[in-house]
């Protein structure tokens, strides 16, 4: 028999409704595997006390009838977003022992169907840089190989999917935050339009970049809760076309948006190519594009990002910058050579590649492209006093506010690839739609990492 | 802008740090400026 903790989510949801399953017999099954998986991946920073009370008003509302999808069902967030009753601190000393006191909007569109809310799971610090193991909190560690790193800053979210402690973690995306762990972990990121969800309640790393989103085992669960966080009904459900097929789909696939990076290795760009050719058996028409050059996207959003990251510490770094961690501090720091001119040259950028990109796009649904360049780091890659930058193709469409989903697509080295799919504006269900077709043709998704 | 303007601006927002974390963060200063200067070209091409 399957154990409860490795069902999908549809599959706990329909097995909770039929009464073969108790919200309290899943939750128990999932804190067993944290308890047991936890100690070496540090995917969690805190399980909530009351977790079986949470199943347990879980179970009463399945018995009347009045729950929904999400109802019983545990989901770990990352501590950069509040849970009304949990410790909210944003991995720092500076936020050490706060409590959230209510719910972030997109939490509370969870919780309001009964969801139970297991615990937080770890971020870099203020969804910065990192790992940093002079932190309280051990960082997250890959499952698939716990010398490497997760990646970031949405690192535990990552290491609990991939590392099967459960199969949905909520995360913040502001340069890449969502899809570059799941690709490096070997999960499902789901990065949403600019705006779908509601941001209140996650510390903000960059107002006009930052969104929230879900990593999960598998697209379907990812498109499913994203429906249930997004915030007002202008929008497509994401799971809208899951199952629908993709041919006649058209993908413009960005080979040499990573392809001609010499950090871009032979085994990645075969399984993007690999990934490519799967699409188009499934009757998807694939064509090269070329992309408007990667470097100014990544430029506008680093200076726009310096600069409002900066002014959302402002206040915290005067009353206790002796409590950040020494990587964090120095990266606000960078913001302290931008100029407000600067910035106005950064959005007038945005505008233009936004444009640029739209127009690249013409004549196409989705774009097929790597979410990273390199399979995740070592950790002793970041002994030494200088930052450490991994190669990434994400921040372009925080830039752009386009939805991206990154999947698992291979391997190197035992280490998991990621692709990424882009859609326009709102496109989440195309998008979906393309990323489980491919993930039905293949067996990247079913991989798990050893025990 | 210099070395000496960087450490100014940051005695400004009251952020303090050790000589060798300072050098860090110039290096990063350094590199952001760089970044606008990237942002400076591509409007220019661009226009």
């Amino acid at each position: 028999m399957t154990d409860p903790a490795d069902l999908s989510l549809p599959e706990a949801a329909a097995a909770l409704r039929s009464g073969a399953l108790g919200a309290r017999d899943l939750t128990q099954a999932v804190l067993d595997r944290i308890h047991a998986q936890n100690p070496r991946l540090h995917a969690f920073t805190h399980v909530a006390h009351d977790a079986l009370d949470q199943a347990e008003r879980a179970d009463a509302l399945l018995r009347q009838g009045e729950a929904g999808f999400f109802c019983g069902l545990p989901i770990a967030v990352k501590d950069l977003i509040d849970v009304a009753g949990q410790p909210a601190t944003s991995g720092s000393r500076v936020l050490s022992g706060r409590i959230a006191e209510t719910d972030a909007a997109a939490i509370a569109r969870l919780r309001a169907q009964g969801a139970v809310l297991i615990g937080k799971v770890a971020t870099y610090e203020f969804a910065m840089v990192g790992p940093d193991l002079a932190l309280p909190d051990p960082p997250a560690r890959n499952p698939w190989n716990i010398a490497h790193v997760t990646g970031g800053s949405s690192s535990g979210s990552a290491a609990a999917v991939a590392g099967g402690l459960v199969r949905l973690a909520i995360g913040t995306d502001t340069g890449g935050s969502i899809r570059s762990p799941a690709a490096y972990c070997g999960c499902v990121g789901l990065k949403p339009s600019y705006d779908r969800v509601a941001r209140a309640g996650a510390f903000p790393l960059s107002r006009s970049l930052d969104h929230t989103g879900p990593l999960a085992a598998t697209v379907e669960e990812a498109a499913l809760t994203l429906d249930a966080m997004t915030e007002s009904d202008q929008w497509r459900p994401a799971s809208a076309r899951i199952g629908q097929g993709i041919a006649g789909l058209r993908i413009a696939y960005a080979r040499d948006w990573f392809a001609d990076d010499p950090q871009a290795s032979p085994t990645l760009i075969r399984a993007m190519d690999e990934a490519a050719s799967v699409l188009s058996l499934l009757g998807a028409q694939i064509r090269l594009v070329s992309l408007p050059d990667y470097a100014p996207f990544e430029a506008a959003a680093s200076v726009i990002l310096h600069s409002e990251a900066l002014e959302e510490h402002r206040k915290l770094i005067r009353e206790k910058s002796g409590d950040y961690g020494r990587p964090t501090l120095q990266c606000l720091a960078f913001g302290a050579a931008i100029d407000v001119e600067d910035v106005a040259r950064a959005r007038a950028a945005q505008a233009r590649l936004r444009a640029a990109m739209f127009a690249a796009m013409e004549g196409s649904d989705v774009v097929l492209t790597s979410t990273t360049l390199t399979t995740a780091l070592p950790f002793s890659a970041f002994d030494g006093e200088k930052a450490v930058w991994t190669p990434m193709r994400t921040i372009a469409f925080n830039l752009t506010g386009q939805p991206a989903l990154s999947l698992p697509a291979g391997f190197e080295n035992g280490l998991p690839l990621g692709l990424q799919l882009v859609g326009r504006h709102g496109d989440e269900d195309i998008i979906c739609a393309v990323g489980h077709a491919f993930e039905r043709a293949t067996d990247h998704s079913v991989q798990r990492p050893p025990p | 802008m210099t070395e000496g303007q960087f450490r100014d601006r940051l005695a400004a927002l009251g952020l303090t740090l050790d000589e060798k974390a300072f050098a860090a963060a110039w290096a990063g200063a350094q590199h952001l400026r760089g970044e606008v200067a990237k942002v400076q070209a591509y409007l220019s091409k661009s226009e």
